[in-house]
């Protein structure tokens, strides 16, 4: 059964109020409450700061009448700010011009259904999850500092463990609410060598979970999970290893056959160059490089054999930092075909840009405390269409590559219309099938239709646990990925350049 | 909500709650927004968005305690759940706020009075939209026009005085076809509107019809000369060579910079400033409650100082330079985000060439406003390698085409770049965080 808010009761009978004044003066309204409950833990530099109270709450209030729209952020859910808030949009509404197309918004499907969500904590032993933590990332770089006595390890990381709790109600009577737990951690690495030399990696670890997947508690109290231990190891130890990586030149780049993308590199390859390209209100404004202004996608965006897919993994709410079960205008999200056999197929809908295409809402709509809601990706990844070209390990991918790079972990990435860029943290040479050597970070980017066109190849299981905050003018939390390894032949609208 | 009084109430709490300081930031904002989306434009309001954080010392322990809603209940429970958990402090006591800086103008009465009148905004930017498309140039239009007005206020425990300012704030952008875009920033109301009303207009008239790619400019792989853009300098400075200003970088010993070392060559001065008219940060004070000044960082090349906040002050026994910013680590809102040292306004002197010249004595390199995914280069070593998302290519001393979506690349290193610094112009642009020159120095096209 899905967890209710404590003040449920208080809170539909104040939102209730408020639509029912915006009923008297405007054909619709609707109204987004959205709160947050966190503990938060920061390793800095030169400190450390310890947040185990951090509390923040928005509202988001949508007026419509006569074809036009309104939209307002309030920053308190108290009666008098909202109905002044209402006045105040009712003024703006006479001064909007009437847009091109009147505005309209789909049903919210499934209307009756009020409650969603997942089990939250409602308090955090904050003190203990702090020292584990603390003291478990510092004992991981004590012993690789042991291991490499010449390297200084400078760690820094970002731990947040949080309550959400959001409210969507409209003059219709629509009244539904959603309660997650969502955790995060990030490991930046920075590492001095005995020359001078610094490297860096950053890693992440988000889910739609309580903080037991990052720190678990035992009869002796609580410490850092295996999970959280392993790629901070991992990455630390990473971080020693580019000391020594190589710099790669275009001529010796133009010489590879073939790149092969991890799971975190592909992950934030297919949400820049792809994704966004399918949110409606990109194609709406003529900013997709994929789908025209009228919604008619421009053909292949893939090779044959990728299927890209946008939400939770079929019946997985647990995996993928950016799943939820409703949006923020209340429309349960849905699982969105973008590609199929590598050919553009669906868009991320909100509702006004479903009644714009004449589409049924799916699920898109998100916004950051109080801000409007826009279309969102929330986990994006891709599936291989079918098993053809699906192996079981790297070793199998990389076997008949004679030469070529495997490119793993991200520090973000950015959108153009026709292209994108992706950061990439490591890479590895391969020659006549195996790995050689250890490559110094790079940038990936791509021309947008053609990103994925050469894809040859897939292996391991499908992941969608990288972890990203995606701007859009306002910050998402959203996870991406797909199967562990895919394998591009190297091609002329893809381009890699690596420092140094 | 009343800062002021909010801020009397705070200090009662800290009384009650026999905290030994309390450090507050805390800002209320009102926002108007037409946003232009080809030919739709959709005005927006946000009202009495309030945030405060909280530093606070008890028995030599600090604590961070955020919130967005003026609740004193909510408040308490923050203050007693963050004592329980709260770490030792670098810091005996939080600022005395005193002697704060005279006339310090962030408020502009017209624009507070255009926050008053959306139907002006909404005229702008139509207006903005209507001239654009009349270019016959516009295949897509995006933009906003924002009117802000903030309060905002800086207080600790024990001072005789409070930092506090309302400031206004006026922006407006069009970015045209994907392919460019331009922009007015600051905290007046514009000289001459007419540049507002013009900015999609102008973008789409300077739009190069053709694109050109790196082989067929011959240029891959080569080091060639560019012009930096002044919001592109801006990146650079802020993003990574600021990182190795900071005193938290020098004393972990991950600094690259030296003091008295040459970073830049003779005609390369660059301050930081949070008292200069109408920019970003201007303030009474940091976020600490230390005084605003003008700090002159680069002098004609060589490195002055580094910049610190009052913690980083403590530990070299010297004073915090006013440069104790709450700068977010990854995503968060002001508020809640640690104090560290951080840069304010940037200002680099101009140079004596027009941006003109600097173009005509270009053979072949390019003008770089904006590189995709700025925010991922390496702030550890000051590397970059990004995808070039708008400039423009210039052959023979004029600019003669767009670079070609998806097939620029350029990589260097920030520190490295300011010496590579051979022409500064003479113009110079608000960027809303400083004033910038456009500066002629190298990359390599990857």
């Amino acid at each position: 059964m899905a967890p209710r808010l404590n003040d449920e009761t208080k809170i539909r009978r104040l939102t209730a109020e408020v639509l029912r004044y915006a009923a008297q003066k405007v054909e619709y309204a609707d109204l987004l409450y959205e709160r947050v409950l966190r503990i938060e833990l920061q390793k800095l530099p030169d400190r450390v700061i310890q947040k185990p109270f951090n509390a923040k709450a928005r509202v988001q209030l949508r007026l419509l009448d006569d074809g036009k729209k309104v939209e307002l952020k309030v920053g308190t859910l108290e009666l008098a700010s909202l109905k002044q808030a209402i006045d105040d949009g009712v003024k703006l509404l006479k001064l909007t011009p009437a847009p091109p197309k009147p505005v309209c918004l789909a049903p919210i499907p499934n209307p009756g259904k009020v409650h969603y969500g997942a089990l939250a904590p409602k308090t955090f032993p904050a003190a203990r999850i702090f020292a584990a933590i603390i003291d478990g990332v510092e004992s991981i770089a004590h012993k690789i500092e042991h291991q490499h006595p010449v390297m200084e390890l400078k760690p820094e990381f970002w731990f947040f463990s949080q309550r959400e709790e959001k409210v969507i109600a409209d003059t219709d009577g629509v009244f539904k609410t959603q309660v997650m737990p969502r955790t995060f951690f990030q490991l930046f690495t920075r590492v001095k060598g005995p020359d001078g030399k610094m490297t860096q990696t950053r890693v992440r670890l988000g889910n739609p979970l309580p903080y037991s997947f990052i720190v678990e508690s035992n009869k002796n109290g609580f410490r850092l999970s295996r999970l959280a231990a392993r790629h901070i190891r991992e990455w630390m130890e990473k971080t020693v290893e580019l000391q020594t990586a190589i710099t790669l030149s275009p001529e010796e780049i133009k010489s590879l056959t073939h790149l092969v993308l991890h799971y975190t590199t592909l992950g934030v390859f297919v949400h820049e160059a792809l994704g966004h390209n399918f949110e409606a209100d990109i194609v709406k404004a003529g900013g997709s490089g994929i789908i025209d202004q009228e919604g008619k996608p421009k053909g292949m965006v893939a090779a044959e054999d990728v299927n890209i897919l946008d939400g939770p993994l079929p019946d997985k709410f647990d995996q993928g930092f950016g799943a939820e079960f409703i949006d923020d205008e209340g429309v349960e999200v849905q699982t969105k075909l973008l590609a199929e056999h590598g050919v553009a197929q669906g868009m991320i809908l909100n509702r006004e840009t479903a009644a714009y295409f004449r589409l049924s809402p799916n699920g898109g709509a998100f916004s950051e405390l109080g801000d409007r809601r826009i279309p969102r990706m929330s986990n994006t990844f891709v599936m291989p269409a079918s098993r053809r070209q699906w192996h079981k390990t790297l070793e199998e991918l990389i076997s008949d590559i004679p030469r070529g790079i495997i490119l793993i972990g991200t520090s973000g990435g950015a959108v153009s219309k026709d292209g994108m860029s992706s950061s990439v943290l490591i890479g590895y040479l391969v020659e006549n099938g195996k790995i050689t050597k250890t490559v110094k970070p790079s940038n990936f980017s791509a021309k947008t239709l053609y990103a994925l066109r050469y894809v040859d190849g897939f292996a391991g299981p499908i992941s969608i646990d990288d972890v990203g905050f995606c701007g859009k003018g306002q910050t998402k939390y959203v996870g991406d990925g797909g199967p562990m390894w895919t394998r591009i032949k190297n091609n002329e609208f893809v381009s890699l350049s690596v420092q140094g | 909500m009343e800062l002021l009084k909010f801020n009397e109430k705070v200090a009662r709490l800290a009384k009650r709650l026999r905290l030994d300081d309390c450090e507050l930031l805390v800002t209320n904002s009102r926002v108007l927004s037409a946003r232009i989306e080809n030919k739709e434009i959709t005005l927006e309001l946000k009202e009495d968005i309030f945030s405060a954080g909280l530093r606070i010392l008890k028995r030599g322990k600090i604590g961070y305690v955020p919130i967005t809603e003026p609740n004193f209940d909510l408040l308490e429970r923050g203050i007693t759940t963050a004592l329980v958990k709260a770490a030792p402090s670098p810091l005996p006591s939080f600022a005395i706020i005193e002697n704060l800086p005279d006339g310090l103008i962030n408020f502009d009465p017209a624009v507070a009075n255009l926050f008053n009148s959306p139907g002006k905004v909404q005229e702008i930017a139509r207006e903005l939209v209507s001239r654009a498309f009349a270019t016959g140039k516009i295949e897509t239009i995006e933009g906003a026009i924002q009117i802000e007005i903030e309060q905002r206020l800086v207080s600790t425990l024990h001072s005789p005085e409070v930092a506090y300012a309302e400031r206004t704030g006026f922006s407006a952008f069009a970015e045209v076809n994907s392919k460019d875009f331009d922009f007015v920033a600051g905290r007046k109301y514009p000289e001459v509107m007419e540049q507002v009303i013009e900015l999609g207009a102008r973008v789409a008239r300077s739009l190069s019809d053709r694109e050109t790619n790196p082989e067929q400019e011959n240029m891959r792989g080569k080091k060639v000369p560019v012009i930096l853009h002044p919001v592109m300098f801006e990146e650079l400075i802020r993003r990574l060579v600021a990182e190795h200003l900071y005193a938290s970088t020098v004393q972990e010993g991950m600094s690259r910079l030296q003091l008295g070392e040459r970073v830049a060559p003779d005609q390369f001065t660059l301050w930081d400033d949070a008292t200069a008219p109408y920019d970003g940060n201007t303030f009474p004070t940091d976020d600490e409650g230390t005084p605003s000044r003008k700090n002159l960082i680069i002098e004609n090349g060589i490195l002055k100082m580094y910049l610190y906040d009052r913690t980083t002050a403590v530990k070299d026994g010297v004073e915090s330079t006013g440069n104790g910013k709450r700068r977010p680590v990854l995503i968060e809102e002001e508020h809640e985000a640690p104090v560290r040292c951080t840069i304010n306004d940037i200002y680099l002197a101009p140079g004596n060439q027009s941006l003109d010249e600097m173009v005509k004595s270009i053979k072949h390199g390019l003008l770089v406003k904006m590189l995709l995914g700025f925010h991922t280069a390496n702030r550890t070593t000051g590397d970059f390698t990004n995808p070039l998302y708008f400039g423009q290519v210039i052959r023979d001393g004029e600019i003669v085409a767009l670079p070609e979506p998806g097939r620029w690349a350029l990589k260097g290193n920030a520190l490295d770049c300011l010496k590579t610094v051979q022409a500064i112009s003479r113009e110079t642009k608000p960027t809303g965080s400083g004033i910038l020159p456009w500066v002629k120095a190298e990359l390599t096209v990857a």
